[in-house]
């Protein structure tokens, strides 16, 4: 008979799948998945490339798990390797592309799917629509921050560019993004 | 309002990608006193400490206003896209557990005595963390953190220390659930491994609340 681990800590399942226990890493990446899948899906405006995304960061995130130093992060710390392997997948889609100057259509199924369409508050309609205006390198940047709640480190290295850069398209995704929620207001 | 003020990150270096005078990043926010970089830094910071050149300013109070609004927003499309994401596909989860389980975790070997000269038997360290494992998860209350074998596990006899670490349900008495976890691994241990157990730590790492009832 095994133990219900549906109720225990992160940085339990953590710990435990980093000793090889292989049901306390299902049980995390099940309680994560909706996130994960939700953060890749907005990093590649696509959902079956961020099915993939998701899927790979799952098992290098299997593999990594020994050498995580801090358990009880493990959330972040498997977003950062989502963020990661959706950027490969990008890179390796268009790879004559500079990944910042990629422009994706956003198809995050608002469009598509009345149910969600009227669960949506007006504003946040109105910030979806705002998120697919911005240029693809600001979005990117901006998700990997709100989203992904990944430090201006880890988004510089992930673009190839500098914290300094990171913070000035980041505060140029919220000048608009905050304009144009204003403006709808 | 034209003063620099000593928040102005334009004193940075702009090492990377041409991006223009960082200066020029509040432009059009009408929160030009202050940078939109600052505003948001002053947010995660939770407004702490209190910042007059912030505080004192409608138009920087808009934007800071704004911003925080953005950020609640945000946090709302981000729990709206996973509460609307398709559930995983029951093949997909299987895939990835299949490989998982080709990359277990094993350890290192651990001997057993062989009655034969000519062959030998090994039990891995894996093995033995699980056993630890499910021993431990028996006890009620209990849930094993992580197991750690010490000493020279590779050679037969080797004396090894053994450490577990278990979380143990809010209001249960601590002493005893680490006691039955320290009694229920020895045993485990010394039925079914050969290993010499020098010394057998049980810590209480964590406190968590009841499972739920009913399997839900």
């Amino acid at each position: 008979m095994s133990i219900d681990l549906t109720e225990a800590a992160d940085g339990t399942l953590a710990s435990r799948a980093a000793e090889g226990d292989e049901r306390a890493f299902e049980v995390l990446l099940r309680r994560h998945l909706g996130l994960m899948t939700a953060y890749a899906t907005r990093l590649t405006s696509s959902r079956a490339d961020a099915s993939d995304a998701v899927q790979e960061a799952s098992i290098t995130i299997w593999r990594e798990l020994p050498g995580l130093q801090t358990p009880d992060a493990v959330r972040g710390w498997m977003m950062t390797i989502v963020s990661r392997k959706a950027f490969d997948l990008i890179r390796r889609r268009r790879p004559a592309a500079d990944v910042d100057e990629l422009e994706v259509p956003s198809t995050d199924g608002a469009h598509d799917d009345p149910e969600r369409r009227a669960q949506s508050s007006d504003a946040m309609v109105a910030l979806r629509q705002a998120l697919d205006r911005l240029p693809a390198a600001q979005r990117r940047v901006w998700t990997m921050r709100e989203v992904g709640g990944e430090s201006y480190a880890d988004i510089a290295e992930r673009t190839g560019s500098s914290v300094t850069a990171v913070r000035g398209q980041l505060a140029r995704a919220r000048e608009s993004l905050t304009r144009e929620m204003e403006a709808w207001r | 309002m034209s003063d620099p003020t000593p928040f102005s990150p334009s004193a940075q270096p702009s090492d990377g990608p041409a991006e223009g005078p960082l200066t020029g990043v509040g432009s059009g926010s009408g929160a030009d006193s202050v940078p939109t970089e600052r505003l948001a830094d002053y947010l995660d910071a939770g407004r702490e400490p209190y910042d007059p050149l912030i505080e004192d300013d409608p138009e920087c109070l808009a934007q800071l206003l704004a911003l925080e609004r953005l950020r609640a927003l945000s946090s709302e499309l981000v729990e709206s896209d996973v509460a609307t994401a398709p559930a995983p596909d029951p093949s997909w989860i299987a895939s990835v557990m299949d490989r998982v389980r080709l990359e277990s975790r094993t350890g290192r070997d651990i001997p057993l005595a062989s009655p034969d000269v000519r062959s030998t038997l090994h039990i891995t360290e894996g093995a033995v963390r699980s056993l630890v494992r499910e021993a431990g998860d028996a006890v009620p209350g209990a849930v094993v953190i992580s197991c750690g074998l010490a000493g020279d596990v590779g050679v037969v006899d080797a004396p090894i220390r053994v450490d577990v670490a278990v979380s143990v349900v809010y209001g249960a008495d601590l002493r005893r659930v680490a006691e039955l976890v320290r009694e229920a691994v020895s045993e485990a241990l010394a039925r079914q491994t050969e290993i010499v157990v020098e010394s057998l730590d049980v810590t209480v790492r964590d406190v968590h609340l009841e499972a739920r009832e009913a399997g839900l």
